[in-house]
């Protein structure tokens, strides 16, 4: 009796999940299948998008194509001008903060977790309130200094100030101090430097929290809409995560399939890093 | 001693640079323009942008709304993370189940904008949800610029945010020793009660962090409030990052640094509170 009841449950739970889990992927899975319909067929049943409301069309719920084409592949990719330019752009910022913030922070975080000096306390302190700030509250310093270096309007306004956000830093902060001391110790004696001390022995043991630093790290340079809002006013310069919020408008015959390219890198490097990624959010807890 | 001292400064050095140039001094500057009058020259008025700040009925409004978001919807999410955390802790005892994990995962990696496709699609006055209800009869309803623009922005926050705490909370239910549960069911404790009783109280201080990060992600729901509604949404839903930005926009930086020192000391205080128990353990070891 009391074996039936608990295997209910399980079935029950799992099947509660399964459902659940559904209903958050459902985004994925319609963006994925509307983006296998021909142009005509989108603005067939998609009309409510057009019409701002004023009129009776509706959208319809069509999750199937009632064929299967490649013809908005096609289009977006061969016939729209601006798409890969924004793409570039998306990759042109997203490259160099991850680059920058890989150094930056296992630099930092290496300092802050193996050295006592002055103010440490105070740096972390400080590190962490920043950390929890949203955009909006930093968005007029970063504003000004930008616009002290006469940046604005060059992608660069976006990109240097991520390479230092202290998110990375915080990570690479927990990360190393579970790293021994013994092993810097020893090689200390053995008569390495400090700089050989980090490249040989503090990076090797970071693989896991380099792994979910990048990951965390690219998932926030591709949704990156303030900066490149304020910074870069100029459509051309306007990274992918900005342009495809306004594709609805302009056309939507394009929007599915600009939105499985744009979402397609995230996916993929996620895939080969949730392990280090649930690990490293983890590892980040205060 | 002294270089240990040094060798320390000199890793954080690179970041502490860049975070001295984007980050401090701007917001130094930033505290001196909230006590002027304009922005070119320096024009000592005290707390006059303070008090206009209090008397500004969008910023009352803003700071409401807020206030409303993060009663209402922080324990929803704090809730249904922590439901899914322990369905999965339980689903996992029984069988393996990482795809559907990972699939679990997915909210937290697909940008803004992408997201916001999808809601358009649905929750437009045309939407599909809307086609849906004429079917059945009904008025359709206009979910995006009425008093239910709120529960669509809650569900949305739910939806992006319960990822990451899930994974936290997950993280400190499995490092809950098991001899606890033994103890508790050797005193007759079993299901419900052991969850109530036992595995709740250990993962207190995860609870405290999800919390926080929680309260954070309200502030984040501004990129999908912009994309959706643009600079001024339906008043229910105009909160203080809507203030802000139009500030900026408005060119009123005054204002706007006044409202970020205030939100800068709220969170200062929110930290110190969180933290103060950690850094006292960390004396003690040292």
């Amino acid at each position: 009796m009391k074996k039936t009841k608990k295997r209910l449950t399980y079935y029950v739970v799992y099947i509660l999940i399964c459902l659940l889990v559904l209903l958050m992927i459902l985004p994925m899975i319609f963006m994925l299948c509307s983006s296998f319909m021909g142009a005509d067929e989108v603005n067939l049943y998609y009309q409510g998008m057009y019409n701002d409301g004023m009129s009776n069309n509706f959208t319809s719920f069509h999750l199937i194509p009632d064929r299967f084409t490649l013809s908005q592949y096609y289009n977006t990719m061969f016939s729209s001008p601006i798409f890969w330019k924004n793409f570039w752009n998306t990759i042109y910022i997203s490259f160099p903060i991850l680059i920058g913030v890989l150094v930056t922070a296992t630099l930092c975080g290496y300092g802050l977790a193996k050295f006592h000096f002055k103010g440490k306390r105070l740096m972390l302190y400080f590190y962490l309130i920043v950390m929890m700030l949203p955009y909006q509250v930093t968005l007029v310093p970063n504003f000004m200094v930008i616009d002290f270096f006469k940046l604005i309007g060059n992608r660069s306004a976006v990109i240097l100030p991520n390479i230092f956000t202290t998110f990375g830093c915080y990570l690479m902060y927990q990360y190393i101090q579970k790293i021994p001391n013994d092993f810097l110790e020893y090689a200390r004696i053995d008569g390495l430097s400090e700089i050989k001390v980090f490249f040989y022995i503090v990076i090797p043991q970071l693989k896991t929290g380099i792994t979910s630093l990048i990951l965390l790290n690219l998932i926030d340079t591709f949704g990156l809409i303030e900066q490149p809002l304020v910074f870069l006013q100029d459509v051309e310069k306007q990274p992918l995560s900005v342009s495809m919020a306004y594709i609805n408008q302009s056309d939507i015959t394009i929007a599915f399939v600009s939105g499985v390219i744009f979402v397609f890198p995230l996916i993929l490097t996620f895939l080969l890093g949730k392990d280090s990624l649930v690990q490293g959010i983890s590892d980040t807890v205060i | 001693m002294k270089r240990r001292n040094f060798t320390g400064l000199a890793f954080v050095s690179l970041s502490l640079v860049g975070f001295t140039i984007f980050f401090l001094i701007p917001f130094i500057i930033s505290i001196g323009l909230s006590f002027s009058r304009t922005v070119g020259n320096f024009d000592f008025v005290g707390f006059k942008n303070y008090i206009d700040l209090f008397k500004s009925g969008s910023f009352k409004l803003a700071i409401i709304n807020t206030v409303k978001f993060i009663l209402i919807g922080v324990p929803l999410l704090m809730v249904f993370s922590l439901l899914m955390a322990l369905a999965f802790n339980y689903l996992n005892k029984y069988s393996v189940s990482p795809v559907l994990f990972a699939l679990s995962l997915i909210p937290m990696i697909i940008p803004s904008s992408a997201t916001v496709m999808f809601v358009k699609i649905f929750f437009e006055k045309t939407g599909v949800i809307n086609n849906f209800i004429n079917h059945l009869g009904g008025t359709p309803i206009n979910w995006l610029n009425s008093q239910f623009t709120m529960y669509i922005l809650l569900l949305l926050y739910i939806w992006k945010n319960f990822s990451y705490n899930m994974v936290i909370i997950l993280g400190g239910i499995k490092s809950i020793n098991k001899e606890v549960y033994e103890a508790a069911s050797l005193d007759g404790a079993y299901g419900l009660n052991m969850v109530i009783y036992i595995t709740l109280p250990q993962i207190k201080s995860f609870l405290s962090f999800t919390l926080l990060l929680s309260v954070m992600g309200i502030f984040k729901m501004f990129r999908e409030s912009y994309l959706l509604f643009g600079d001024y949404p339906h008043e229910s839903v105009y909160m203080l990052q809507n203030f802000m930005n139009n500030n900026f926009y408005s060119i009123n930086y005054q204002r706007l640094s006044a409202s970020s020192i205030i939100f800068f000391i709220l969170i200062s205080i929110g930290i110190y509170f969180l933290v103060r128990k950690k850094v006292n353990l960390e004396r003690n070891k040292v």
